[in-house]
């Protein structure tokens, strides 16, 4: 009988291991990174020596930030999708004193999006790629303010800009502060595209964000 | 068993590599999936309880390698499996379009939260589904083309053992 549906049992025990491994997973993501029980780890000394390189260099953005009140640290620890991520995951939590809705920026203090959900130690980043971002932002040359939308790859989508803007190419996007979320000044991206359609009010607008292509190793979330 | 195994294991190594290579080196937004097109042909070869065991280790190992999150790329591996144990595809371009629709589906299904829906916007899932699916078709040829060519010659060999 059980070897008739074989196929079957093989399907739900290998199911139920992965949901278990996917919960496991969101939910201890710091607690099997940090172990103190794990002694026996391989160290890479090379990758210890970029990461402090790295954390120092962070450390030294975050001294003289001008935007964020109260700065954390984060490790990113899963990616979705690889490329062009919507979603990140970093090793910080309520334990740390994240929040949700804190800013999340790269090393290089520009925007990566921010956080929608916390657990203990760990939570969850929606970036500007997602298809639910929406950034109040501000057109650094002209003062004109818009939104910035995501879910368009790899260039996002600039709206509520005038027809009769001077906007040009290569300008650059900060956001605004007219959000709940994201402290004035910070640096989105650059103007790449400008589409002119007679029948609207509006132009097109096409942005290249300055994080989130590759490279997100360490992250600052902050307030 | 022994040979039929060592094959397989031959099979899941090469299929690593090449997985690897591309996710680290290939210069496109998306890089095709040797392990689901893998799976595919073994679950299309009848070998359906290697396809289901294959499809839960490919998963952990491509979330590895791609910093995913741990365990999904393992349920959607099942789930096409699972499906395609009812689908006796034979022949090239039923592989090839087989190929592609399931990559689509697993190009989707990656990108799915419940209850957010998709990550990305419709056009942009398209766009890049319909490319994904396109690399995996063209990589499914080239395997389906190197499976005949090593047939004849197999088969010529031995034909000519036989005389």
């Amino acid at each position: 009988m059980l070897w008739r549906f074989r196929r079957e049992v093989i399907f739900i025990v290998e199911i139920f291991l992965s949901v278990m491994i996917v919960r496991y997973h969101s939910v201890k993501i710091v607690g099997v990174e940090n172990s103190p029980k794990e002694e026996t780890r391989i160290i890479n000394y090379k990758e210890l020596i970029a990461e402090n390189t790295r954390l120092k260099e962070i450390l030294d953005i975050r001294k003289d930030n001008p935007f964020l009140k109260k700065t954390i640290i984060g490790q990113v620890v899963s990616i979705k999708p690889m490329v062009f991520p919507a979603e990140i995951v970093v090793n910080k939590g309520i334990d740390n004193g994240v929040k949700e809705n804190m800013a999340v920026l790269s090393k290089d203090m520009f925007l990566i999006g921010r956080i929608t959900k916390v657990d203990k130690d760990s939570a969850s980043v929606m970036t500007v790629f997602n298809t639910k971002s929406k950034i109040s932002v501000i057109i650094d040359s002209t003062r004109e303010i818009g939104v910035l939308e995501g879910g368009s790859i790899p260039l996002l989508t600039l709206r509520y800009i005038p027809s009769s803007s001077y906007v040009k190419k290569g300008d650059r996007v900060l956001t605004s502060g007219y959000s709940d979320f994201y402290p004035k000044g910070i640096e989105v991206g650059e103007i790449t595209k400008i589409e002119k359609s007679p029948d609207t009010l509006f132009l097109k607008i096409y942005v290249k964000p300055f994080s989130c292509t590759s490279g997100l190793e360490e992250v600052l979330i902050g307030e | 068993m022994n040979r039929r195994f060592i094959l397989l294991g031959e099979q899941f190594l090469v299929i690593m590599g090449l997985q690897v290579f591309f996710l680290n080196y290939f210069r496109s937004p998306v890089a095709p999936s040797f392990f689901l097109i893998w799976l595919l042909i073994l679950v299309w070869e009848d070998n359906i309880e290697l396809a289901l065991f294959m499809a839960f280790i490919t998963g952990i190992i491509y979330d590895l390698i791609s910093k995913g999150f741990y365990g999904m790329t393992g349920i959607i591996f099942l789930v096409i499996v699972y499906i395609n144990c009812f689908l006796k595809i034979k022949g090239m371009a039923g592989r090839i379009a087989g190929i592609f629709i399931f990559s689509i589906m697993y190009f989707l299904m990656g990108l799915f939260k419940y209850p957010e829906g998709f990550l990305w916007n419709g056009w942009t899932l398209f766009k890049y589904s319909l490319l994904f699916a396109s690399y995996n078709s063209l990589v499914g040829f080239f395997i389906e083309c190197g499976k005949r060519r090593l047939r004849l010659r197999w088969k010529a060999k031995r034909d000519y053992l036989s005389i």
